[in-house]
């Protein structure tokens, strides 16, 4: 069943922490997933990241690797060590697969490559959270035009999503009549 | 004193002369024994607005290049037959005055393997599959701008990103600009430091800490000129570092005139401006 607009858009903000040491990429990184309905905080390093993490707990964490101090496979692998650790997105500018690899066995859910795209962070969410994509948050003085564009967007993930869903319902009861 | 260093060096872009009335077309050629790589590369250069030729073998892509030079050449590093080292190598060893970029292209990865292009005097490395975004960040820093029109279509390019990047922070933009100024310019004193000293493992990462976020605000032609530096930092050798840095500086000069023109019609027409959905 689909949910309405309306109630996806008051449903809780999803929250996430953000872990990068330049603070552009900590800015680019929190507009984009403010843009897709998470409430965002930030750390400059791994271990003003675990000391957020003890005193609160989030629905998301997104770092880089190459972190002062500790890095971030190393976060990634302390985190893992933890019960309850949230879901990981690692966001590096290293654009090869060793890093990827490296990554995805500290236990990173996606490797993401910079410059980071509303679209690759929203495929990769999407990944995550499959049953509670939220409507991107619009501002208030964002143009007519943003704001159709955003809605036609969002209108059709969900259309992938239910299309998605279908599919797999019907895969499995052919799978069911070929027994 | 910056004007003598650039002179026939590997990592000089000049701007160009504003007289050359029309652009000629860039030369291009691919050079790989994989058909099917081939014309992936070529369709993606197609896209991209650019011709690019195929050789199957370094002994072919050699012959070729002598015959007609190249402005730039793809080259697969593990051909059949004639290695892309070798042929590499045979090219540079007939090349009088200008240098043609040679580019690696590979399946490996690691930073050695890396490493071992350069050695074998590479310009530069990418790393298979291509993509688009890819292979435009390596022309744009292998082929700069050499009239009016290409510099005006770069200038264009670079302020939609900036525009786009203004429509997902809206009223933070102007922070956004101004925090990336000061980070860079922290950064960049750091960087000059380390070279300075000799500390090839700190400017590897002060480095790549610039490139990435000036990839992320499209300065892209910076973030290849950082990550050029990171890899001939492993290599084991900074030398040239100077020259790079001045380029770095002049491309920073250059992005700042376009943050400005973008942050000036932001500021007067924002309600107006159309947003570049496409994009973010």
């Amino acid at each position: 069943m689909e949910t309405p607009f309306s109630q996806t858009a008051l449903a809780r903000a999803l929250s996430a922490l953000v872990i990068d040491d330049s603070s552009v990429e900590r800015m680019l990184a929190g507009a984009v997933l403010e843009r897709l309905g998470f409430s965002v905080s930030c750390a400059n390093s791994a271990e003003q990241a675990l000391a957020l993490l003890v005193q609160r707990s989030f629905d998301l964490v997104v770092c880089d690797i190459a972190l002062p101090g500790m890095d971030g496979l190393a976060l990634l692998a302390t985190m893992r060590a933890c019960p309850e650790s949230p879901p990981c997105i690692v966001l590096s500018a290293h654009d090869d697969p060793q890093h990827a690899l490296a990554a995805l066995r500290s236990g990173a859910l996606a490797y993401l490559v910079k410059p980071l795209r509303l679209a690759t962070m929203h495929d990769a969410l999407d990944g995550i959270f499959p049953l509670s994509v939220t409507p991107p948050a619009l501002q208030d003085n964002s143009s007519p035009l943003a704001r159709l564009w955003a809605c036609l967007g969002w209108l059709a993930l969900r259309r992938r999503i239910a299309r998605a869903r279908a599919f797999s319902r019907t895969s499995r009861s052919t799978a069911v009549a070929t027994d | 004193m910056g004007k003598q260093m650039r002179s026939e060096e590997p990592y000089v872009f000049s701007r160009g002369s504003f007289c050359v009335p029309a652009a000629a077309p860039r030369r291009i050629l691919i050079a790989d024994d994989s058909p099917v790589n081939c014309l992936v590369a070529q369709r993606l250069l197609h896209e991209l607005g650019y011709r690019a030729d195929i050789a199957a073998t370094g002994a072919h892509a050699m012959a070729r290049h002598r015959e007609h030079p190249y402005d730039l050449i793809l080259m697969d590093s593990q051909m059949a037959g004639m290695h892309g080292f070798d042929a590499t190598a045979r090219i540079r060893a007939t090349e009088v005055g200008r240098r043609v970029p040679i580019i690696a292209c590979t399946t490996a990865s690691s930073d050695e393997q890396r490493s071992a292009c350069l050695a074998a005097e590479m310009d530069d490395v990418c790393v298979k599959p291509l993509h688009a975004a890819q292979l435009r960040d390596l022309l744009l820093l292998w082929l700069p701008p050499r009239t009016p029109e290409e510099l005006g279509r770069r200038d264009a390019d670079t302020r939609a990103e900036l525009r786009s990047l203004a429509t997902l922070f809206g009223s933070g933009f102007n922070e956004v600009v101004l925090m990336f100024r000061a980070d860079t310019e922290t950064r960049l004193q750091a960087l000059r430091e380390a070279a300075e000293a000799g500390n090839l493992a700190l400017v590897r990462k002060v480095a790549h800490a610039l490139g990435g976020s000036c990839a992320s605000m499209g300065g892209w032609r910076m973030a290849g000129l950082y990550r050029i530096l990171e890899l001939r930092c492993h290599a084991g050798s900074c030398a040239n570092y100077p020259q790079i840095l001045a380029e770095v500086a002049e491309e920073y000069a250059a992005f700042n005139v376009q943050a400005e023109r973008v942050l000036n019609s932001w500021r007067m027409a924002s309600p107006n401006e159309h947003p570049a959905p496409g994009r973010y």
